[in-house]
């Protein structure tokens, strides 16, 4: 730092020259803020002129000064104004400038077609630069823009460079097919067929990413291309980009689905096809056995458990989902990971779409999730409502005899907590789906939630959804919770100030508890009637139908017990005269609902319509929608609350029924490949061990294919099968070379015995005779006739290096400048 | 297929836009549409993806960034998994592209350009751009800005040349084509930049534990799972430990770094891990047909790492599978909560007990220590405070939670702060309507050990070749934050 500013003094001492605009500029590289003032005090009058300006760093500060007003959204300065000074800059030299013309090509170029055809040419020749990412940039700002006259000469190019020896560019003619597919032009169709084919046969992963991408994107239901190179691409998974794995499983998966025969399972002796629903299996121990296709994708999605990106880790689950059992699911240990993911990530929208991954997949297999259940309690720092009732939803999944005390510890804790209303309900819902375990558990609940009310311990909100809940528990077996019918009876009666239709619930109870236990209705109905019209209008309505649904019921039980043809006494029953009191009431009421209702009731019992009545009132009620059901009806019932992704990816995929093997052809032999890596005309190596095979993973199948690529070149691939040799180098003489960079062959020197010299001199020999060979390299000629003059005096050279080792290594540097980074396998030296 | 792309802060207001199209539309213009069609997604907490409205097809993603406080919004033809993780790599991304703990407006706003770019970079035609979200490869299209060193020594070497009448008429371009020489397709692994050599040799290993608990008081003796604890009063309700082990790698040339892990007896589970950690291939290949391992013991991790930030490993462990009580309460971090409700005579007082226990690691104090006191209902009570050895108490809220906070320096290992306080809720004479409390909470954060233990044992670099490397800087750094350990009544 004290030597920076030391250097910056001096300078300045001797940089009187400088004027003063070059010194402001050059101070305001200092920092970026000081740099941003200084942009931002950029006119529109100055911008054109610094656009028009022959300094490459005039142009660069406009270019920056139009980026920023575009992303910032300031409307100061209309940048699309611009457009042919900005464009004309496209011939810049600096490759930043032209990246800054790119974006604002993306932006414009459609609104103005004639002058964004000027650049093109320019882009063009940009395509043949040595270096790869100017390239690749090139073909994409070509591809990018999106004016059908210039589409015939986009894809002239993408054909042109689609074998390129960068991976770079390659890809990214790969994303220019995906361009000129959604330009919807069939003229191109077949080219662009050709072109995708030959990407998705490339050797590199970054090329085979790319094209995936694009396979996924226009020709996904072509799967039968993937033919040849299914084994591969299940064999190459992890070393392709973490952001097509995902893709590339899903796709997969759909193959495995179409051409691959259904798994089998075994028990014994007996032997059934995987059937779609887990349940439909009936024996309980079984192996599963499928195509060894299908194995090595399955054990190669495996290898990805411990990857950092959550959709890889759903698109392996749901890999295991769609073709395996629910044993394998467990086993793979994928439900582990997505748990972990849950609770590590930032993004509230992910986490929501787990849990309905979860909720879908524990209704289907609740045992798989029960080991993880305190991961789905509440988490006590900020957590979306939409996150914590999916949670409950999960837990109320997962109850079973076992666990049950312990969550409705924790469901009770959420329901006298501090949580929103619809999470409190939520809770108070799975609270009532632990009674489906037993009816102890049911009355415990029960009275629980009785006591709640009794207390009058929670809000209106709540307290309102609980005596649904309740009076959802009693309807399903109303006898055996009269106890708690007649607790509720005292609720209404007690004067505590319920919300009003809370109380219209509970009436509504009584009203269906009449044909079963008739005896306390009547006397609740007298004390209701006292109050009638202090009450609120659902509570009022209620009490009216309670009033009828009570008449319909007397008037049934008078018939069963009086055959005689007697006829009901509509005038001095009590009942009926109750009725008529609420009725009277009714008529009068602000409430047209109520008015309506009370009309109807009235005339049904006047004209003694009982049948009636009967059916309109006393029809038997469905089930209630809190309760799971079993099967089916479940995911149904569930599947509404899930986003239409997380369905999809989950939604059974049918298996292929037509699929016809044939022995003796297999589909899935491998194809040959496009390497274009023998195009390159440097060589650098590199020690990190493990990762050389990358490229090379299908190289072996390039090998033995590759005669058909010799006429590109002498060189073959510079990869091996098994990536141990990924640095050395065949010649088409057979010779191995060992490639080094400068680096480590400088470092190395003191490492290497000396006394294999002698086998080089020997190799040199065998070059010398093979001379006339026309296809060398300009580098490898260059060495031989480096080496030429060597080995002239090369017994000589042996013999005094033998003696004094020191400056032979000297020697051997100095031939090792001519001949660059190939050095013979045998001696590095030279 | 990705439209648009807005960063916000958290009032909603733009910072930055990235238009990849001529029928993008702009933030104003979404603005609107977003108030009139989806206006809870505009609330903080809220990132549900939703319809713009007016029949379209068109989904409007959120990320919020809490390290950041920045919203990312985002329009696409599709709400999927890929954009979510996007959204959340992205901000990510970021951090590791400026080489940050966390990005202010102003360093966004000074970089327009290059956040322009690398939008670019990783968007392609509306798709991600597969293969180019390594942040390595995002440096070499858009080299980085320097630090402030740098800075000065390229601008008095840019000075020097001008007064020596040495500056070229289009040498500005120099610079960044010379860093871009370093080619990509010449990368050994994606994630990193081929022939660095003027790094500083330095490598940092910060690793970071959150832990969030909860416990009940318990009179019980017995766990419930039947162990005798060595606190008969708590019960843990659930609890887990999110870790994260981050690295900075300023190192030349290709090196290989090896890191020992001793996991000291805890299970990590199933870690994720960055792609460059090496896994073990053949030794997998054999166990294909077994459950893949649970992380355990000491483990090495040897990677070739992305030159700057990156995120190495993340893990959770489960602290309801950790064995008995003793050895659960000895990971929730350094402060242990006690306390006790129905005090005094009128049975209306409350203590609240913090021990905070000694370690050898830890030498800094504690810091923001806030204790939440959680009442339940009672409508007409009020919190009082009679008593508290340290810290400051603030009363009660609209939620009936009254905190207890203290000062960074105010706690420090083997203090003992009590705070004694009533309820006020002479209306209730009733116990059973009586207003108590309910539960407490701690929060804080302390730097020097995990709260599992966990450590780096060995941190090695590979030395492929000596003469290119010198002596490398080496540092661990250990945080440990509590964002919520709860003790329920």
């Amino acid at each position: 730092m004290v030597d920076s500013i030391a250097h910056i003094a001096s300078a300045l001492e001797s940089a009187k020259a400088i004027t003063l605009e070059a010194a402001a500029i050059a101070t305001s590289k200092l920092g970026e803020s000081s740099y941003t003032h200084y942009s931002n005090r950029i006119n529109g009058k100055q911008l054109r002129t610094l656009l028009n300006s022959r300094n490459p760093r005039d142009v660069k500060d406009a270019m920056k000064r139009i980026i920023t007003l575009m992303s910032s959204g300031d409307s100061s300065i209309d940048t699309s104004t611009y457009f042919a000074d900005v464009v004309k800059n496209i011939t810049s030299d600096d490759i930043k400038i032209k990246r800054l013309i790119g974006v604002y090509l993306l932006r414009f170029a459609e609104k103005e077609p004639n002058l964004t055809l000027l650049c093109v040419n320019s882009l063009q020749k940009t395509s043949y630069d040595t270096i790869p990412e100017t390239r690749a940039f090139a073909i994409r700002a070509l591809s990018d823009i999106k004016i059908p006259s210039l589409y015939p000469m986009v894809l002239h190019t993408l054909k042109r460079v689609v074998t390129d020896p960068s991976p770079l560019v390659r890809s990214e003619v790969s994303f220019g097919i995906m361009k000129l597919f959604r330009s919807e032009n069939d003229e191109f169709e077949e080219d662009l067929v050709t072109l995708i084919k030959d990407l998705l046969a490339d050797t590199d992963p970054l090329v085979v990413s790319a094209a995936i991408a694009t396979f996924n994107e226009c020709y996904s239901q072509n799967l039968e291309w993937l033919h040849g190179h299914y084994r591969r691409y299940c064999k190459m998974l992890k070393a392709l980009d973490p952001w097509i794995q995902a893709t590339l499983i899903n796709i997969l998966v759909q193959y495995c689905k179409n051409y691959l025969p259904r798994p089998t399972l075994n028990s014994g002796s007996s032997t059934i096809v995987l059937p779609e629903r887990e349940d439909d299996i009936p024996f309980d121990a079984y192996t599963i056995s499928m195509h060894p296709d299908m194995s090595l994708f399955l054990t190669n999605v495996k290898g990805l458990i411990h990857h950092s990106n959550p959709e890889v880790i759903i698109a392996c689950y749901n890999a295991f989902f769609q073709l395996s059992t629910s044993k394998e699911i467990g086993k793979s240990k994928f439900i582990e990971a997505l748990v972990r993911i849950t609770q590590t990530t930032t993004s509230d929208s992910l986490r929501a779409k787990i849990l309905q991954l979860f909720l879908y997949s524990s209704s289907l297999y609740p045992a798989l999730f029960q080991r993880h259940l305190k991961s789905f309690f509440l988490s006590p720092v900020n957590e979306t409502v939409e996150i914590q009732c999916l949670k409950l939803n999960i837990i109320s999944r997962l109850i079973n005899q076992d666990n049950i005390k312990c969550i409705i510890k924790e469901l009770k804790y959420y329901i006298m907590s501090f949580l929103p209303y619809e999470v409190i309900t939520e809770a108070a819902i799975a609270l009532s789906r632990c009674g489906q375990v037993s009816i102890e558990w049911e009355v415990t609940i029960l009275n629980w939630f009785i006591s709640l009310m009794e207390d009058n311990l929670l809000p209106f909100e709540v307290l309102e959804s609980i005596v649904n809940i309740i009076r959802e528990l009693v309807q399903l077996d109303p006898k055996k919770h009269l106890d708690v019918i007649i607790k509720l009876s005292n609720i209404l009666q007690a004067h505590t100030p319920l919300a009003d239709n809370a109380r219209a619930g509970i009436i509504w109870l009584f009203g269906e508890v009449t044909s079963i236990e008739f005896k306390i209705c009547p006397d609740l109905l007298r004390k209701l009637l006292a109050n009638f019209v202090f009450e609120g209008p659902e509570t009022r309505l209620q009490i009216l139908l309670f009033a009828a649904k009570l008449l319909s019921c007397d008037i049934d039980r008078f018939t069963e017990n009086n055959s005689g043809g007697e006829e009901y006494d509509l005038i001095h029953s009590r009942i009926a005269q109750m009725f008529n009191y609420v009725l009277y009431l009714s008529k009068a009421d602000d409430d047209y609902d109520i008015r309506d209702r009370a009309r109807c009731f009235g005339s049904i019992f006047e004209s003694q319509k009982f049948e009636i009545a009967t059916l309109l009132l006393q029809a038997p009620k469905p089930i209630p929608s809190l309760f799971i059901k079993s099967g089916k009806d479940n995911i149904e019932q569930i599947d509404v609350s899930i986003d239409k992704q997380i369905r999809n990816g989950l939604s059974i995929i049918p298996w292929n029924e037509d699929l016809r093997l044939e022995e003796d052809v297999d589909v899935r032999a491998e194809i040959p490949l496009k390497d274009y890596s023998k195009f390159k005309k440097s060589f650098s190596s590199d020690s990190y061990i493990g990762k050389a095979p990358i490229r090379s993973s299908s190289s072996e199948a390039s090998e033995s294919n590759g005669s058909e690529y010799n006429e590109f070149g002498d060189i073959k691939g510079i990869t091996s099968p098994n990536g141990t040799n990924a640095s050395v180098f065949t010649s088409q003489q057979g010779h191995k070379y060992q490639l080094q960079s400068l680096d480590e062959f400088f470092s190395d020197i003191p490492a290497k015995p000396k006394h294999k010299k002698k086998i080089i001199i020997e190799e040199e020999e065998e070059y010398d005779d093979e001379d006339s060979s026309e296809d060398e390299t300009s580098s490898e000629e260059a060495s031989d006739s480096e080496e030429e003059t060597s080995t002239s005096n090369g017994e000589e050279e042996e013999e005094e290096e033998e003696e004094e080792g020191e400056s032979g290594s000297n020697a051997s540097e100095e031939s090792k400048k001519v001949t660059g980074d190939i050095v013979t396998e045998d001696n590095p030296f030279i | 297929m990705l439209i648009s792309l807005y960063i916000t802060n958290i009032r909603n207001e733009l910072i930055f836009q990235y238009l990849p199209m001529g029928s993008s539309p702009t933030y104003a213009s979404i603005w609107k549409k977003m108030q009139l069609s989806c206006p809870e997604l505009l609330l903080a907490n809220e990132m549900k993806s939703r319809s713009l409205g007016g029949g379209s097809a068109i989904m409007v993603c959120k990320y919020r960034s809490v390290v950041n406080n920045m919203n990312y919004y985002c329009l696409t033809s599709d709400d999927s998994v890929e954009v979510d993780c996007f959204l959340e790599y992205l901000d990510e991304l970021i951090l590791e592209y400026f080489d940050k703990d966390e990005v202010s407006v102003k360093k966004l706003v000074n970089n327009f350009d290059r956040l322009s770019l690398l939008l670019h970079s990783v968007v392609n035609g509306g798709e991600i751009n597969v293969g180019f979200l390594y942040n390595n490869r995002i440096q070499n299209v858009v080299p980085p800005v320097h630090d402030l060193r740098k800075i000065l020594n390229e601008t008095a070497h840019t000075i020097m040349n001008q007064s020596s009448g040495a500056m070229r008429s289009a040498g500005s371009g120099v610079a960044f084509n010379a860093s871009s020489s370093s080619r990509g397709e010449d990368m050994v692994v994606p994630w990193r930049r081929n022939g660095i050599k003027d790094a500083k040799e330095e490598l940092y290993v910060d690793l970071k534990e959150e832990v969030y608990v909860t416990y009940r008081k318990s009179d019980r003796h017995h766990g419930r799972d039947g162990i005798r604890t060595s606190n008969p009063s708590m019960e843990l309700v659930s609890g887990h430990i999110k870790g994260t082990i981050d690295v900075r790698c300023y190192l030349n040339g290709n090196p290989t770094v090896s890191l020992m892990f001793d996991t000291m007896g805890n299970d990590l589970g199933i870690p994720s891990f960055h792609a460059c950690v090496e896994q073990e291939d053949q030794v997998q290949e054999q166990k294909q047909e077994q459950e893949p391992e649970s992380f355990q013991g000491k483990r090495l991790l040897r990677f070739l790492p992305p030159d700057g930030k990156f995120r190495l490993a993340q893990y959770v462990i489960d602290l309801d599978g950790q064995g008995g009580m003793s050895r659960r309460m000895d990971r929730d971090g350094l402060i242990q909560v006690s306390f006790e409700d129905g005090l005094g005579l009128n049975k209306d007082e409350f203590e609240v007990r913090l021990h905070v226990r000694e370690s050898i690691a830890v030498v800094d104090p504690v810091e923001d220590l806030v204790v939440t006191l959680q009442f339940s209902n009672g409508n007409d009570s009020n919190v009082k405070m009679l008593r508290a050895t340290h810290g400051t108490f603030v009363g009660q809220d609209e939620d009936r939670q009254c905190s207890w906070r203290f000062d960074s320096d105010e706690i420090s290992a083997g203090t003992l702060p009590v705070l004694r306080g009533c309820i006020d809720d002479s209306k209730h004479v009733q116990q059973k309507k009586r207003s108590c409390l309910t539960s407490v909470a701690v929060r804080y954060g302390y730097p020097g050990e995990l709260a599992s233990g966990c450590r780096v044992t060995r941190l090695d670099v590979d030395v492929a070749s000596p003469r290119v490397r010198g002596k490398v800087f080496k540092g661990v750094r250990c945080v440990t934050r509590v964002p919520a350990l709860t003790v329920r009544a």
